[in-house]
């Protein structure tokens, strides 16, 4: 049982990662925020 | 106007100047790691701002991009002169400014120098390249500069450490009084203008927002154009337009302003000279001149073009193969002691199959990237771009580019998001369209895994031509075929959409330099860090959730199916052969014929990857063979009991390998019953001429983030599908294994060849779409490009594919 | 003594610059890089292609095409 809540928490904050990422990339292409999540200031 | 001599501990000061004047390595002296990436919203220079420490105080050092000139005929060119005046939000506003200046060319370098000095802030001039300027026979007197300046003068030599705290206490006492405005001989109707303008800029003050300056006024009237036009036109309106018209013909004189401006500054700058710079004639040329006479010449500069490219490719395989080989070691045997402390079940398939065969499998591409990096350092650093962009601006200027877009196109190839950025100094908005839209299309660090992980799999290891490595060949053809997919694509942009007159290419061929062993070493922890950060994030991101897609639903079902299995062929081996364990009964008989196998097993893979061609490696291995047989027919002679073992150790080895395709065979089938083997099945027509099957697909959809995480997706879905073999094995073999479910071999050299085309043209990088959305302000451009570079990509790879099978690959 | 343009300077041929042209844009940059009246200016080599050229003003080089060295009046005295 633990194992498999281990595993779900692993997932959500996978998920919501990459979600975040996606939404501060949308922001980049709206302009508000000035930098491009390129290898400089990544 | 003297504003702003602030009586602070804190101080802010702007370093300037004109670019290739060791401007950025002073401020690397000067404040050492503690710095940052300013962003100015709207625009896509950069500045850096760092911390300089001075006894008590502490000094804010903002590092404004380098130029020739204060005129600002577009947004980024006006930068300079809204961080000078503080008029950036989240900059702070200086109290002063460091004027770099080149000795070895003092009069250009002193053009941007004559118009700060305009803005009257406090100043001090830090002189660099005295050593150069000295090497070609110029010798400045530096009180003479910092007299007729009317600001001190300080020499410096960052890379070496030198006029450092010099530079910073002259700063500290400079502060403290007010800087001087710097007046020049202006015609008498160039300066009444300059004086109108600016009594008009002061009405029109309250709307704008800020108090215009003086030179502001006449960069207004001298250039005629640009941002602070715009804003004074939505401001002013006709009214204040056909005034400014009027005012800048009576200035001009009938002649050009931008002249009037030129001749001022360098007819006051010539007069300065003569008292300040003695030249004496040298015999003979310079080194840059001797450098030159070969790096751009016709027939040998356009040779050492092509082999430092190639040499590059080359020592990306050559340097980088042992230490990939460690990482790659490590990275298996993490795997292994991971695996043996959990026990099994989805956690550790998570832990295994998912992190650390996914990161793992991206990570060990670090020498690689590093590699690369180290090349692109040096020649930056060295001042051989510039000469690559005088090189190659004909050939650019037939596709509708620019050698400018060279500079762009070259950092493309590090990653496509600085590139597209670093077109703004494109004034064309044609010729910069076309190359935001060509830069995805250069070969980015992130598609080197990718290569390099298909190459090292199936490109046998052989010299051409007895040097050339037939494996970095193919890494450079592969940079190749962006190029080649960026020609035509230039040239019907240039013909369509996008016609576009010839821009201007006016670029300094800068003095060559020592790499600095600072800057590259810099550069490579940047990129490798940034690197490392992807594969710890985004990576380990991805790979999880692939992970997932692929491992539930995990039926019962399947797991019974094969239990049953399992159990039906394990009942008709012996007891002892099922309890037999190699590890704990190390001393049995049946371990001691195990190890025999082992040992021939390990002669045979040395002589792999030791032959030089099939004959020898077949002979190689049936002499192991021979001498396998051997070793177990002289302990079977030793007793019965041996005699009989032997036959029980062939009987547990069967039983093994019977376990080991169960296994494997649970494995696929928990995978195609898996979210992703469902979805994969939907999609598998589309990727089947491509070469590939469902898997490949799937991975290559999932890389739609970043493309190096194809290589992360590969590992954990070949992973979790049990294509492996019980020992540890790294990506690379994994990938030669993979069989289709007919037991042939999954990757070919046609399949592996399709792969890399796909990914050398395809727009799967989601930060470089929103890029090009943001500087171009549209969807227009980011959709447009991942459409066009997908199709291309599909139909390249399906070609590549088609045809390399047709030859039997 | 001659005049002419300076994209027909010969290759290693010194000469004064009299008049600078061209579009506003132009114009204006190539009068910042240091190619105004009375300023001397050599032609040190072109690019494989024939374009652009490399010359010598202020004591740096400075790589500009042809078409835009068109824009250059200028004079040679041998």
């Amino acid at each position: 049982m633990l194992e498999y809540i281990t595993i779900a928490a692993i997932i959500l904050a996978a998920a919501g990662f990459t979600g975040w990422r996606a939404w501060q990339t949308l922001r980049v292409a709206s302009g508000s925020k000035a930098c491009g999540g390129c290898e400089k200031c990544d | 106007m003297t504003e702003g001599h602030a009586r602070h501990d804190r101080h802010v000061i702007a370093l300037m100047g004109n670019p290739n004047t060791g401007k950025s390595s002073l401020f690397s002296a000067l404040t050492g790691t503690r710095q940052k990436v300013a962003n100015f919203p709207g625009v896509t220079v950069e500045a850096k701002i760092g911390t300089a420490r001075f006894e008590n105080s502490e000094i804010t050092v903002i590092d404004l991009p380098g130029t020739y000139s204060m005129a600002a005929r577009s947004p980024d060119e006006r930068v300079a002169t809204d961080a000078l005046l503080g008029r950036i939000e989240g900059t702070p506003k200086p109290d002063g400014v460091i004027i770099v200046l080149d000795a070895s060319s003092l009069d250009r370098n002193l053009y941007i120098g004559t118009q700060i000095l305009e803005f009257g802030l406090p100043a001090v001039v830090a002189l660099t390249m005295v050593d150069v300027a000295e090497s070609r026979g110029i010798t400045v007197d530096v009180a003479k500069l910092s007299e007729t300046l009317g600001v001190p003068v300080v020499v410096i030599n960052a890379p070496k450490g030198r006029g450092l705290d010099d530079l910073k206490s002259t700063l500290h006492r400079t502060l403290h009084h007010p800087g001087k405005v710097l007046e020049l001989d202006y015609p008498d109707d160039f300066l009444r203008g300059v004086n109108t303008l600016y009594n008009e800029l002061c009405d029109l003050g309250v709307k704008l927002g800020f108090k215009p300056t003086r030179p502001e006024a006449l960069r207004l009237l001298v250039d005629g154009a640009g941002p602070f036009f715009d804003e004074c036109e939505e401001v002013g309106g006709e009214e204040f337009i056909s005034k400014f018209f009027e005012i800048r013909e009576k200035a001009a004189g009938g002649r050009s302003l931008s002249m009037h401006e030129a001749q001022t500054r360098y007819g006051a700058i010539g007069k300065w000279m003569q008292e300040v710079k003695q030249t004496e004639t040298r015999e003979g040329r310079t080194r840059t001149d001797i450098v030159d006479g070969i790096l751009t010449h016709k027939f040998w500069g356009s040779l050492v073009f092509i082999v430092v490219m190639g040499l590059i490719f080359q020592s990306i395989y050559s340097w980088s193969g042992p230490l990939m080989d460690a990482i790659d070691g490590s990275f298996g045997a993490l795997g292994e002691w991971v695996g043996g402390m959990m026990s099994d079940g989805a956690l550790k398939s998570l832990v295994v199959d998912g992190v650390i065969a996914g990161v793992g499998g991206v990570l060990i591409f670090l020498p690689q990237i590093l590699v690369l990096f180290l090349f692109i350092a040096i020649l930056e650093d060295l001042g051989y771009m510039a000469r690559a962009a005088f090189l190659m601006d004909r050939l650019m200027s037939r596709f509708g580019l620019n050698g400018r877009s060279f500079i762009p196109m070259l950092s493309g190839f590090a990653c496509a998001i600085p590139a597209i950025m670093g077109t703004r100094v494109i004034e064309d908005r044609n010729t910069r369209l076309t190359t935001i839209f060509l830069a995805p299309f250069m070969s980015c660090s992130a598609r080197l895994p990718v290569y390099v992980l298909f190459i090292a799999a199936f490109v046998p290891q052989m010299k051409v031509l007895g040097f050339i490595e037939l494996q970095g060949l193919v890494l450079f053809a592969m940079y190749w075929v962006g190029v080649f997919a960026a020609i035509p694509t230039a040239l019907v942009l240039k013909k369509g959409i996008l016609k576009s007159k010839a821009t201007p290419f006016l670029l300094e061929l800068p003095s060559y330099k020592t790499p600095r062993l600072k800057a590259v070493g810099r550069t490579l922890w940047d990129r490798g860090g940034s690197f490392i950060k992807r594969a710890g994030t985004i990576i380990l991101a991805v790979s999880v959730l692939v992970w997932a897609a692929g491992y539930f639903p995990h039926s019962q079902e399947v797991d019974d199916k094969y239990d049953a299995q399992l159990a039906e062929v394990e009942s008709a081996y012996a007891d002892s052969i099922l309890e037999f364990n190699p590890e704990e009964d190390a001393d049995s008989l049946l371990a001691q014929y195990k190890a025999i196998d082992d040992a021939h097993e390990e002669r045979v893979a040395e002589a792999e990857e030791a032959a030089e061609d099939d004959d020898a490696l077949e002979q190689a291995i049936s002499e192991s063979k021979a001498e396998r047989n051997a070793e177990m027919a002289k302990l079977a002679a030793k007793s019965a009991d041996a005699e009989q073992a032997l036959s029980h150790y062939a009987d547990w080895k069967a039983l093994e390998e019977r376990r080991g395709e169960i296994e494997n065979l649970r494995g696929g089938e928990h995978l195609e019953d898996s979210f992703l083997g469902r979805a994969g099945h939907v999609i598998e027509p589309a990727v089947e001429p491509l070469g590939w099957d469902w898997r490949i697909g799937m991975a290559a959809i999932a890389s739609f983030p970043a493309r190096e995480v194809i290589v992360a997706t590969l590992g954990t879905i070949f992973n979790l599908g049990g294509d492996e073999d019980e020992e540890s094995e790294t990506l690379r073999e994994v990938v030669k294994n993979a069989e289709r479910k007919d037991g042939s071999k999954l990757f070919t050299l046609a399949t592996a060849l399709s792969i890399m085309v796909f990914f050398a043209l395809c727009a799967q990088c989601a930060a470089t779409l929103a890029v090009m959305r943001r500087e171009t302000n549209s969807w227009k451009w980011p959709i447009a490009s991942f459409l066009y570079m997908t199709v291309l990509a599909y139909i390249g790879a399906l070609v590549t594919y088609q045809v390399a099978h047709a030859l039997g690959g | 003594m001659s005049t002419g343009t300076l994209d027909k300077l010969p290759i290693g041929k010194s000469a004064r610059i009299l008049d600078v042209g061209g579009e506003a844009a132009l114009q204006q940059r190539l009068l910042e890089m240091g190619l105004l009246p009375g300023v001397d200016v050599t032609v040190v080599r072109q690019a494989p292609l024939g374009d652009p050229i490399e010359v010598k003003v202020m004591g740096y080089s400075l790589s500009l095409r042809r078409s835009e060295a068109a824009n250059v009046q200028i004079e040679t005295t041998a």
